[in-house]
């Protein structure tokens, strides 16, 4: 009994000691490395539709194994164009988190805002 | 024995399940917008606009269905790729590229997509652009801006895209005060 206690009281010790992991952390700093890409989408998109603004919410979700950013859906579509859609969706699906999650994430709501820099 | 097997189990358990911070399932906070910022080309009735990469063009180069041919109708857009190119002598080479939706067999759309994109190299020339500044390639359904599931996005696919594949840099030159 003795050692049972033992080695739980290890375990839990050295979990509260270690690292913890902060998975909607990595997970915001991989979206926010998506941003310049999703620009450029929006900027080649504006060449041929320059009234294009307007705000996306998405949602995806991250694989527990391979930590792979996939199931992209769009709640909420205002730009309405099929071409910034799938730039955008393209370059979310090739984001992938340095380690896997071990459980599967999903991110409920992921907005991008889309707007003008001149007027 | 038994409880020390025990208790390595349930370290295990404790020691993979309470260290990962993971997102609660159900109600969760959403994540801090991603502004997204970009510079609007000007208003105007152009309809080519140069961009660093290409020549973007906001009407649809038309063919006549199933075919190479040309629609007049887009002769007057093609006319403009033609002035831009004109206008901008460092343009060295421009590749006109042809691309269709998923529709039919792809091997056919690629033929297909060829023959539009030399169709449209060969009225440039024509108009006086030299050959050598030009190039045509055929992609098919190969390589899709939109979802092929819905119409729009077919449509959006089936394209000619005008890419600078080569120009000089331009020269700024600054006066001595």
């Amino acid at each position: 009994m003795n050692k049972l206690l033992l080695v739980v009281a290890f375990a839990t010790s050295a979990c509260a000691g270690g690292p913890k992991r902060d998975i909607r952390g990595e997970i915001g700093v991989k979206l926010a490395s998506a941003q310049t890409p999703i620009q450029a989408c929006f900027q080649n998109s504006l060449y041929t539709n320059r009234k294009l603004r307007g705000m996306y919410v998405m949602q995806m979700a991250v694989n527990a194994d391979t930590g792979e950013f996939g199931e992209i859906n769009l709640r909420r579509d205002e730009p309405q164009d099929p071409v910034l859609r799938f730039c955008v969706i393209s370059v979310l699906a090739k984001l992938k988190l340095d380690k896997p999650p071990g459980k599967r994430v999903e991110l409920e709501s992921v907005p991008i805002k889309f707007d003008w820099s001149n007027p | 024995m038994r409880g020390l097997l025990l208790g390595v189990a349930l370290a295990i358990v404790v020691g993979t399940s309470g260290c990962a911070q993971l997102l609660p399932a159900g109600k969760q906070a959403p994540f801090e917008v991603m502004n997204v910022q970009a510079k609007r080309p000007p208003p105007g009735p152009d309809k080519v606009i140069l961009t660093p990469s290409n020549i973007a063009i906001i009407d649809k180069i038309q063919f006549e269905v199933g075919k190479a041919d040309l629609k007049p109708i887009s002769h007057v857009v093609i006319d403009e790729v033609v002035t831009v190119m004109k206008t901008n002598p460092q343009i060295e080479n421009v590749q006109v590229q042809g691309h269709t939706d998923t529709d039919g067999s792809a091997e056919l759309n690629r033929k297909l997509s060829q023959a539009r994109s030399e169709t449209v190299v060969r009225y440039m020339v024509g108009k006086g652009i030299k050959k050598d500044r030009l190039d045509s390639k055929g992609f098919g359904p190969d390589v899709p801006i939109a979802d092929n599931a819905i119409p729009e996005g077919r449509e959006a696919n089936r394209r000619v895209e005008f890419l600078i594949t080569k120009q000089v840099a331009t020269k700024t030159v600054v006066k001595d005060e």
